[in-house]
């Protein structure tokens, strides 16, 4: 690994190759997760590896070079998700007010019964306005915690943890209702 | 430190674990034909020194660029940095002063790539889309997803602005007292320095103007404005400024709502709130009477006769807010129309908005302080005995009713005082 890092430094393409294929597969399930599209998530992880041949001498060893991969994926998808903040907006993709119809709650112990695919998830995901989903991504994925995602998409802390709210809570209305499961429903004014 | 995950977060990430797609031989040509059209080591580094110089130095030196550049837009508004007003020929001092230098990241100009277009000699920086020559004092846009081939396909001559040299628009500055705001809410527009004698003509970029020299403006659309400043001095010479994408307007949402009386005639006035509110996401009722509730759309009861205030605060995720407040008049005043005495061996006690109704309740008759008849079913009254099955003594005896609302999960007492006869 560290001789292929070391080509990669030189600009050696066959290093980069060597990188690109070992972490092709894991850093595009991270970009897919942040996109809404195979075409788009193909993009960001393209711009990804260039940046990380291009500042491959900024890698100092410490902690795996996969999770520094990795940070640079993440990065690349907070940065696309600030920019296109305005932009969300104006195309008024704010579809916030209508996402609290109804609320499937699920006891604790049921998760077990359940049985979600990754490109499920993914496909859910796609579902989420991309505030919710670079939040939820960023909370359940990466780690953050509301106060690192406040900081990195330039929101407030209450926001994050209000958008990770209803995030959840509209992937687990999404997931569950895929796996064909009748769920309980709230309804609040029968007695 | 580690985060504890609630059962569904620590179901959804186990779900993930080790997920990869396959692996796609095709997108690395293509990556690799990117990189090298990114040009060699060399030139990045050039780039690297020029955005350190860039960041590092002070205002007082400039860049120098003797020709028109070319600067793009960059697709669904990716990053740039603006420079306003401040690029000046000097000659010997070359660097850029931004305006702001958060609005240049580092790794950003990393990507940046200078060519060099044989028509015209201009120095470029080129992008994929809505290409137009812009002049430098105005705006300056970095941005990445440079493609060398499609520089070829722009006429260079065709749009191309030069930079006057008389131009003095530069020393007519001004900001914002905010780069982001909702609709609806006041942004003032300062000028950087005191106003010079003048007509000052500001555009807000939506179709509105004002010719205060320091003015504040509300805009009615979100979205994001260019702002220009004209200013005609005596003289009749007219300096411009534009200062692009200047502020960023957000949504706002507005709060409404409308209720309906949902009772039955005998039950306490009950009303569904209904909220009518758009673009928001967060709600926060206040009834005036120290209740509150973040529900979209509670159900209140009332017992008495009069307007009760209902006031709703709303967010959107832009922390853009709006409120509403209405007042819901009740008029009738809610009574049990409990009997105020009863004969012993005749009479029965159960008030009459109980008896006639279908509220959950339960009714307690004391003797003192100690219950001595309780009941949950209007056809079951009290008839003066007491647990014992004997009459109680002729006198007076205090009861309490309670009202379950199970729309409002609301309790209500009601107590009196009841009159036992022989």
């Amino acid at each position: 690994m560290k001789q292929i890092i070391q080509g990669c430094l030189n600009g050696d393409r066959k290093s980069q190759h060597a990188i690109y294929k070992m972490f092709y597969g894991k850093m595009k399930a991270v970009c897919l997760r942040y996109t809404r599209d195979q075409d788009t998530a193909q993009d960001v992880l393209q711009e990804g590896f260039i940046k990380v041949f291009n500042n491959m001498e900024r890698f100092t060893g410490v902690g795996s070079f996969e999770g520094w991969v990795r940070r640079i994926m993440v990065n690349m998808s907070i940065d696309r998700f600030r920019k296109s903040k305005t932009d969300i907006l104006m195309l008024g993709q704010d579809t916030s007010s209508e996402e609290f119809e109804d609320e499937i709650d699920v006891e604790i112990d049921e998760y077990d019964k359940y049985d979600f695919k990754p490109e499920e998830i993914i496909e859910a995901m796609y579902q989420l306005s991309p505030a919710y989903q670079t939040v939820f991504n960023l909370y359940v994925f990466e780690n953050y915690t509301h106060m690192d995602i406040a900081e990195a998409l330039g929101i407030s802390v209450g926001t994050s943890k209000s958008n990770f709210a209803k995030a959840k809570r509209n992937l687990k209305k999404i997931l569950l209702t895929h796996n064909h499961k009748k769920a309980n429903e709230q309804d609040f004014y029968s007695i | 430190m580690s985060k504890i995950f609630t059962p569904f977060e620590e179901k959804v990430r186990q779900s993930m674990e080790g997920y990869e797609t396959p692996f796609d031989a095709k997108s690395w040509n293509r990556l690799e034909k990117q990189i090298a059209s990114r040009g060699g080591s060399s030139n990045y580094s050039w780039i690297v020194a020029l955005a350190a110089a860039a960041i590092f130095t002070g205002a007082g030196s400039y860049l120098i660029y003797e020709h028109g550049f070319k600067v793009s837009k960059a697709k669904g508004g990716y990053a740039f940095a603006r420079f306003q007003n401040q690029i000046i020929s000097n000659g010997s001092n070359n660097s850029i002063s931004p305006t702001n230098e958060n609005s240049l990241p580092a790794q950003l100009l990393s990507d940046i790539t200078l060519s060099q277009n044989a028509d015209s000699g201009a120095d470029k920086i080129s992008g994929n889309t809505e290409s137009a020559y812009i002049p430098l004092q105005d705006r300056f846009i970095l941005q990445p997803h440079i493609d060398v081939s499609e520089v070829q396909n722009i006429t260079p001559d065709q749009e191309k602005v030069t930079i006057s040299e008389e131009n003095n628009s530069r020393d007519l500055k001004f900001a914002t007292n905010v780069d982001k705001a909702c609709v609806g809410y006041e942004v003032n527009f300062n000028l950087a320095d005191s106003p010079s004698e003048g007509q000052y003509l500001w555009n807000f970029g939506d179709g509105t103007f004002s010719n205060k020299p320091n003015t504040a403006h509300r805009y009615s659309k979100s979205g994001v404005y260019d702002v220009s400043l004209s200013v005609t001095s005596e003289g009749g010479v007219i300096r411009t400024s534009v200062q692009r994408d200047i502020i960023v307007i957000n949504p706002s949402p507005s709060a409404d709502f409308e209720w309906e009386f949902v009772n039955d005639p005998t039950e306490t006035p009950t009303v569904k709130i209904i909220n009518i509110s758009d673009n928001a996401n967060e709600f926060s009722w206040n009834f005036g009477d120290g209740k509150e509730s973040e529900e979209i759309s509670p159900v209140r009861s009332y017992v008495d006769k009069g307007k009760h205030m209902v006031a709703l605060t709303v967010s959107n995720e832009y922390g853009c807010t709006d409120s509403k407040v209405k007042y819901i008049p009740v008029n009738t005043e809610y009574k049990l129309e409990a009997q105020s005495k009863i004969a012993l061996g005749t009479d029965i006690f159960m008030p009459q908005a109980l008896k006639s109704g279908k509220v959950k309740f339960k009714m307690t008759v004391y003797q003192g302080s100690t219950p001595i008849f309780e009941s949950v079913n209007k056809n079951k009254g009290w008839d003066g005995t007491s647990s014992d099955g004997n009459n109680v003594a002729p006198g007076q005896y205090p009861w309490i009713v309670i009202l379950y609302n199970d729309r409002t999960n609301e309790e209500k007492y009601f107590s009196g005082l009841l009159t036992v006869i022989p």
